[in-house]
C-alpha cells in the first residue's frame, strides 16, 4: 500500500478550508482515484458524528458557567491575594518569608545573649560572636571585640560556678583563657597604629581590673565552699591569663614608643 | 475580525464575561459533540458539557499556554470526566451506536432503512479498527477536531496521527469492500 498520509491530509485541508479539491488531487495524478475513495469513507464516517446540541440547554449551560465566574470574582475581591498575578504572589510570598526568617534570627540572636552551655541557644550566641569576628574587618575593631567575648566567657564562668555547675564553670574558664591568649595573638600579629594601640591599652586597662576582681571573687566563694581544688584552677588561669594580658600590653606599649614619631603601622614581635 | 484564542484567554483568565462566553459559543459545539459520540446519551452529554465549561472557568487561571491549543487543554478536561466515568462504571471505552437519532420531521421510511444500513456497515467496520486508529477517526471526522489537537490529546507526533489516519481509511474502504457474511446481515 503506498503511503498517502500527505496527499490524504492536503485533501482534508482542503476541504475543511473549503478550497478547491481538484487543485490537491491534480499534483497527485497516479493517486487521484484512490484518494477519491479514502475521502469519500471520510465524508461518511462524518455521518455518524453527534445531533447538535437542545439550542435551550446551550444557553442554560452559557449562563451557569457565566454565573459561576460571577461567584468566583466576587469571591475573588474578598480575598485581595488571589487577586495579585501568580509571579506577584510568589514573590510576596517569598519576602514574607525571608523577613520572617529574619525576624526569627535577629530574635533568637538577642534572645541567645544570656544563654549558657547546654542552653539550646548557646549555639547561636557562639555563631553570632564568629560571625561578628568574620566580618570585622579593622584590626583594632576586631581585638576588641576578641576581649569583648573573653569578657563574656568570663561571666558565663561566674554565673556557672554560682549556679553550682562547677564542671561547667571549669570548661568555660578554660575557653577565656583560650579567649584571651587568641587576643593577644591578635595584637602581636596585626598592623595597628598609635592610636588605635593607645586605645587598645586603655580598653585593656578597664577590662584587666574587673576581670581581676571577678576571678577573685569566684575563687574566693569556691574556696569558701570548700572546693578548694577548683578553687586552685580558677587561681592558674588567672595568673595566666594576668601574664598574658601584661604581654599584650607590653606589645601595645612598644608600639605606641616606636610609632609615635612616625605614625607608620608594624606589627609587633609578639610577647606574652 | 475573530478575536484570537490567546486573547481572549487572557481576559476570561480575568473572568472577563465577554471572553468567557467568546470561548463558550468557539468551542462549545466540538465539546458537546465529542462527548455525545461517546456517551451515546443527550442527557449525559449535556450533564458532562456543563461540567467542562465550569471546570474551565475554575482552572482557566492555571492555563499556561506552552504549545498546548486551548482547545486541546478543553478536550483534555472532557476527557478527564469520561475516564472518571468509565473508571467508576468499570467500562474502558464507550463504542460508537449503530441506532442513530434522525431529528428530521418527515424522513422518507426507504431512505432511512438505507442509511440505517449503512450506518450499521461503517459502524462494524470502524470497530474491526485498532483501538487507536478507531480514536483518530472518531476524533478527525466525527468530533471535527484537527490533527494538532489530536496529536496533542494523544500525546503522538502529528506526522503519526497522518499515518495512522490514512492507514484507518484504507482498512476501512477495504472491510466495506469485503462481502459481508449472512450471519452479521441477520444480526
Amino acid at each position: 500500500m503506498p503511503d498517502l498520509s500527505r496527499p490524504l491530509q492536503e485533501c482534508l485541508e482542503a476541504m475543511d478550508e473549503q478550497r478547491n479539491l481538484q487543485d490537491v488531487l491534480h499534483r497527485y495524478p497516479a493517486d487521484r482515484n484512490e484518494l477519491i475513495t479514502l475521502l469519500r469513507v471520510s465524508v461518511d464516517l462524518g455521518g455518524l458524528g453527534a445531533p447538535t446540541a437542545d439550542p435551550a440547554f446551550r444557553l442554560r449551560a452559557r449562563n451557569r458557567m457565566l454565573a459561576a465566574a460571577a461567584d468566583r470574582q466576587q469571591r475573588r475581591r474578598w480575598r485581595p491575594r488571589m487577586a495579585l498575578p501568580r509571579p506577584v504572589l510568589r514573590l510576596v510570598l517569598a519576602g514574607g518569608c525571608v523577613a520572617a526568617l529574619m525576624v526569627a534570627s535577629l530574635t533568637a540572636a538577642v534572645a541567645s545573649g544570656n544563654s549558657l552551655p547546654g542552653d539550646p541557644l548557646y549555639a547561636v550566641k557562639l555563631g553570632v560572636e564568629r560571625a561578628q569576628l568574620a566580618t570585622s574587618f579593622d584590626p583594632g575593631a576586631r581585638a576588641r571585640l576578641q576581649l569583648h567575648f573573653a569578657d563574656i566567657r568570663l561571666d558565663e564562668a561566674q554565673r556557672l560556678f554560682a549556679m553550682g555547675r562547677v564542671q561547667d564553670g571549669v570548661r568555660v574558664m578554660n575557653q577565656y583563657d583560650t579567649a584571651v591568649m587568641q587576643f593577644n595573638r591578635s595584637i602581636a600579629t596585626s598592623a595597628l597604629d598609635t592610636r588605635t594601640a593607645n586605645d587598645l591599652s586603655r580598653f585593656m586597662d578597664d577590662r584587666e581590673a574587673r576581670a581581676d576582681a571577678s576571678l577573685k571573687q569566684i575563687a574566693g566563694s569556691l574556696a569558701a565552699n570548700g572546693d578548694r581544688e577548683t578553687a586552685a584552677v580558677v587561681s592558674r588561669t588567672q595568673a595566666h591569663v594576668d601574664q598574658t594580658l601584661r604581654g599584650s600590653k607590653r606589645d601595645l606599649q612598644a608600639r605606641s614608643g616606636s610609632q609615635s614619631g612616625d605614625h607608620q603601622p608594624k606589627p609587633a614581635g609578639g610577647s606574652q | 475580525m475573530k478575536t484570537s484564542d490567546d486573547a481572549l484567554i487572557r481576559r476570561a483568565q480575568a473572568l472577563d464575561p465577554g471572553a468567557l462566553a467568546e470561548l463558550y459559543d468557539r468551542h462549545f459545539d466540538g465539546i458537546y459533540r465529542y462527548l455525545f459520540t461517546r456517551l451515546r446519551h443527550e442527557a449525559d452529554a449535556e450533564d458532562f458539557t456543563e461540567q467542562v465549561f465550569l471546570k474551565m472557568v475554575d482552572s482557566i487561571q492555571r492555563y499556561r499556554p506552552r504549545g498546548v491549543a486551548f482547545s486541546s487543554w478543553l478536550y483534555r478536561i472532557a476527557h478527564n470526566l469520561l475516564v472518571d466515568r468509565y473508571r467508576r462504571a468499570g467500562r474502558e471505552a464507550v463504542e460508537l451506536s449503530e441506532q442513530v437519532p434522525d431529528g428530521r420531521p418527515h424522513a422518507d421510511p426507504a431512505t432511512l432503512a438505507q442509511n440505517s444500513e449503512e450506518r450499521r456497515r461503517l459502524v462494524g467496520a470502524v470497530r474491526r479498527l485498532t483501538p487507536e486508529q478507531q480514536q483518530v477517526i472518531t476524533m478527525r471526522f466525527i468530533d471535527n477536531l484537527n490533527v494538532d489537537e489530536i496529536a496533542q490529546l494523544m500525546r503522538r507526533r502529528p506526522g503519526a496521527i497522518h499515518s495512522m489516519q490514512h492507514r484507518a481509511l484504507a482498512s476501512l474502504n477495504r472491510f466495506l469492500l469485503e462481502p459481508e457474511p449472512v450471519e452479521a446481515r441477520r444480526a
